[in-house]
């Protein structure tokens, strides 16, 4: 591994982190946990350094990449808690969210019961700030698989929402 | 052009913690953590450099580097070495040599900073290091000392502890050229350290 191989990763940590760290808490119902799972990401990212894309929005979507895959481990197996995320656990059990939206629960409600593949689509596009094509490769999806899939989704969405606010 | 609906699904994403200076220095911590878990540094002699309380540190590799730096290999003949053990059982073979430094705040001409270099090199090599109390070094040490100026923290124990041997050597040379009437600020020291298991 090379000197700028680590200058490289060390710089695309300290400007995704933030994000990749936020992407965890929302889809995890113990916020706390999200620190394991950036930190798993952080050495997987790590070990294939190689791998890591010249470009620096390239680099941001390779690590969101590896976060969606140390996710979806994470739900499929049992993992051990990472003792290097002690520090950033207990400074999540600590810190405050910032504070919701009146009827923004409703929305994310809505979210949350749509069926998982569209889930995290609509999750990554409107949460996360991706566009379509850029959720798809995360998701491993083919572009037009994903927009319809997103569309669809959003159908759901708002036929959930009618039937919610006429109750 | 976004419609309504698309903001009330951007409003509808959960709310995460605050991006505020703690959190940026919690990443910062769990970054330097995870390279040290993934990506140790092989064990190779490491460099540090202790000037005025602050150090630097690199890896000496071949006489190539060593030479565009103006860093010859002088461990390859140190003016002292000890073989530390750690806390953590690891074996750390540490070599020290006295180099001369200009410090502009200091300015030392050319003869007293060479007697001083030579009387430092004289100090390092008749030095007892079991003369040096290393709880009592590490106890002094402050719990997150800089002693790595490019990743930052000390970042093992390895290193906290063989860098609190070499404060506590700079100090004791220190008063020795005091003592001689000899400028410590034209004089500095470095250390390669290498532990068995590598740098985790």
């Amino acid at each position: 591994m090379s000197a700028a191989d680590r200058a490289a990763i060390r710089a695309a940590f300290r400007e995704t982190s933030p994000d990749l760290l936020a992407y965890f808490e929302r889809r995890l119902t113990d916020r706390e946990e999200a620190a394991d799972l950036l930190g798993e990401t952080m050495v997987t990212a790590w070990r294939r350094v190689e791998r890591l894309p010249a470009d620096v929005e390239r680099q941001r979507m390779w690590l969101f990449v590896i976060a969606a895959n140390t996710l979806s481990n994470h739900r499929r197996t049992w993992q051990r808690r990472l003792a290097l995320a002690d520090r950033l656990r207990d400074h999540l059990a600590v810190s405050t969210p910032v504070s919701e939206l009146g009827d923004a629960h409703a929305v994310r409600d809505a979210v949350l019961r749509l069926h998982g593949a569209q889930r995290e689509l609509v999750m990554l596009i409107h949460w996360e700030g991706f566009t379509i094509v850029e959720a798809a490769e995360i998701l491993g999806l083919n572009p037009s698989t994903a927009r319809s899939r997103y569309a669809t989704a959003k159908e759901s969405l708002r036929a959930a929402l009618v039937e919610a606010s006429s109750i | 052009m976004t419609s309504s609906f698309d903001a009330q699904l951007d409003a509808s994403a959960p709310s995460v913690t605050p991006r505020t200076p703690e959190l940026e220095r919690e990443l910062a911590v769990l970054i330097r953590e995870a390279e040290a878990i993934a990506a140790p540094v092989p064990s190779r002699f490491r460099r540090r450099i202790l000037i005025g309380g602050l150090a630097t540190i690199g890896v000496l590799g071949g006489g190539a580097t060593a030479s565009a730096t103006g860093l010859l290999p002088w461990f390859d003949n140190p003016a002292a070495q000890n073989t530390q053990t750690t806390s953590t059982g690891a074996s750390c073979e540490v070599k020290y040599a006295a180099k001369g430094i200009e410090d502009q705040k200091h300015p030392v001409d050319d003869a007293a900073r060479a007697a001083a270099v030579a009387a430092a090199g004289t100090f390092l090599r008749d030095f007892d290091f079991s003369t040096i109390d290393v709880k009592e070094a590490v106890r002094r040490l402050p719990a997150r000392v800089t002693a790595d100026s490019e990743a930052g923290l000390a970042q093992t124990v390895e290193d906290y502890e063989t860098f609190a041997v070499q404060v506590e050597l700079e100090k004791r040379l220190g008063a020795y050229l005091a003592q001689h009437g000899l400028p410590a600020e034209a004089v500095s020291v470095s250390a390669a350290i290498s532990c068995d298991g590598g740098w985790k």
